[in-house]
């Protein structure tokens, strides 16, 4: 019943976010880090997008920092991490959009993205 | 309606049988360094509670880490007030180092610059201070000269550390209801983005200074405040809204909140006290205690006892019994609950609509 109840649980997230803030205590939205890097050099990777999407619903989004680290903060898990390069040639190049599967016990996801030829 | 609104009642449902654990409160101490007029635990400069030991609380991060999803979790530090702890420092080490994501509830007195470093470089990640009027209006219902001008000054310190979470609360009472604007100015000012009201509800300390209570017209007042405020912030990154203590209805509670109502009080939400008590959230009667980490094991009592908060068809009495709203309400917050009267202290629909249920 409990396995049940919690997987209609996580299918619902997308509808009704959980913000947490009790009474009298603070609020908090759980989140995942990563780090963003070029597949060659293997360096970070500055201002990629990074969206946390549900059902293609974007949950969060946020932008890697200059040593390609990022932190997504979520409700109930997304489905798939979305990488996008917005600045174009800035930060090192252009690189191709790539996507993943989100992995809840998963910490430190490490993200390879290719540059486009 | 949003789609979210309409769905909530299935999803508190569905939360109410899968009651993850989420969010645990750790009254490190009842220790205080202010004499809160208002103060649902009664705390003082001393403790009168037989209080964890340190050694105690590093062993219960340790448990928490192996029997425990701890990305799934996070701790709320509060007391008394937590700076007051004489080893606050390996209290947040053990956090920190046993991968525990934390925050904390503080009046801000202790916020100077080395305690917010301090809380920084131990991996906080969200913060909730308190401000309740100006200057004087703050200073009086906190008990001591000086604590609005450490408060502010501690705010505007953690704005510019630009914490992952930062909200201020504010205890709205009959001495600072007209205050809300000059309080929401002051805030902006000082780099806020999210501030939370509160009425004061008479418990605790609150019980014999009921000049500290709102009218009915008051309440609603404030109510007023809060949806007239949020439709003019909308849009401009500032979040404003009522705390999620007190039912309300429908139409108004989407006025003055995000989220629906919803008492996640042993659902979602647990504490361990500072005497070990376990129970949901800390300002709850202690004759709703659950067990001890003395003597029981957490998990256990998370999973096997808390019927009271998950069932609660015991709290359907006094005015609650032939009640229409008593499916979405169930008895309003659990904090709420008066042991002595046997109801709940205050109907927050009631006091909203004017109108008897």
């Amino acid at each position: 019943m409990r396995r049940f109840a919690r997987f209609f649980l996580w299918l619902m997230g997308v509808a009704v976010p959980v913000f947490l803030a009790a009474c009298y205590g603070m609020p908090y939205r759980f989140s995942k880090i990563g780090k963003v890097i070029d597949s060659e050099s293997k360096t970070g990777i500055n201002g990629i997008e990074v969206s946390c999407l549900n059902n293609e619903q974007v949950l969060d989004v946020s932008h890697s920092y200059e040593d390609g680290k990022f932190e997504i903060w979520y409700d109930q898990p997304c489905d798939v991490l979305v990488f996008e390069d917005v600045d174009g040639e800035e930060n090192g190049g252009l690189y191709s959009q790539k996507q993943i599967v989100f992995d809840e016990d998963t910490d430190n996801i490490i993200v390879e993205m290719d540059q486009e030829i | 309606m949003t789609l979210r609104r309409l769905i909530h009642p299935m999803y508190r449902k569905l939360e109410t049988i899968a009651h993850p654990l989420r969010y645990l409160f750790i009254e490190i101490t009842q220790r205080c360094n202010l004499t809160c007029r208002h103060c649902g635990s009664d705390c003082s400069s001393d403790t009168q509670l037989p209080e964890l030991s340190t050694d105690e609380w590093l062993d219960f991060f340790r448990y928490l880490n192996e029997k425990t999803d701890t990305k799934k979790m996070v701790l709320v530090v509060t007391g008394g007030e937590p700076f007051c702890h004489p080893e606050f420092d390996r209290i947040m080490a053990g956090l920190s180092s046993q991968g525990l994501s934390w925050g904390m509830v503080t009046n801000g007195f202790a916020l100077h610059q080395d305690n917010v470093n301090r809380i920084i470089s131990h991996g906080i990640s969200s913060v909730t201070v308190s401000l309740d009027g100006d200057e004087k209006t703050h200073d009086w219902l906190r008990g001591k000269k000086g604590s609005f001008r450490r408060a502010a000054a501690g705010i505007k310190r953690l704005a510019q550390a630009n914490l992952p979470f930062l909200d201020v609360v504010t205890c709205v009472h009959p001495g600072n209801l007209d205050q809300l604007d000059l309080i929401l100015s002051h805030l902006q000012g000082l780099g806020v983005r999210a501030w939370r009201l509160f009425s004061i509800f008479p418990k605790g300390r609150a019980r014999e200074n009921p000049e500290l209570l709102l009218s009915e017209a008051q309440f609603r007042q404030m109510l007023d405040f809060i949806a007239t405020r949020r439709k003019t912030l909308a849009g401009s990154g500032f979040d404003l809204s009522f705390s999620c203590e007190g039912y309300l209805p429908k139409a108004l509670d989407q006025q003055v909140r995000d989220e629906p109502y919803f008492c996640r009080a042993g659902i979602s939400i647990g504490s361990v006290l500072c005497d070990g008590s376990i129970s949901a959230c800390p300002n709850i009667s202690r004759s709703l205690i659950q067990g001890n980490i003395r003597e029981d094991d957490l998990v256990e009592v998370w999973e096997n006892r808390f019927q009271a908060f998950r069932d609660r068809s015991w709290m359907k009495t006094a005015a609650c019994t032939e009640c229409d709203e008593w499916n979405r309400c169930q008895g309003n917050s659990m904090h709420l609950w008066d042991d002595q009267q046997k109801c709940t202290v205050q109907c927050t629909h009631q006091v909203a609509t004017g109108v008897p249920n």
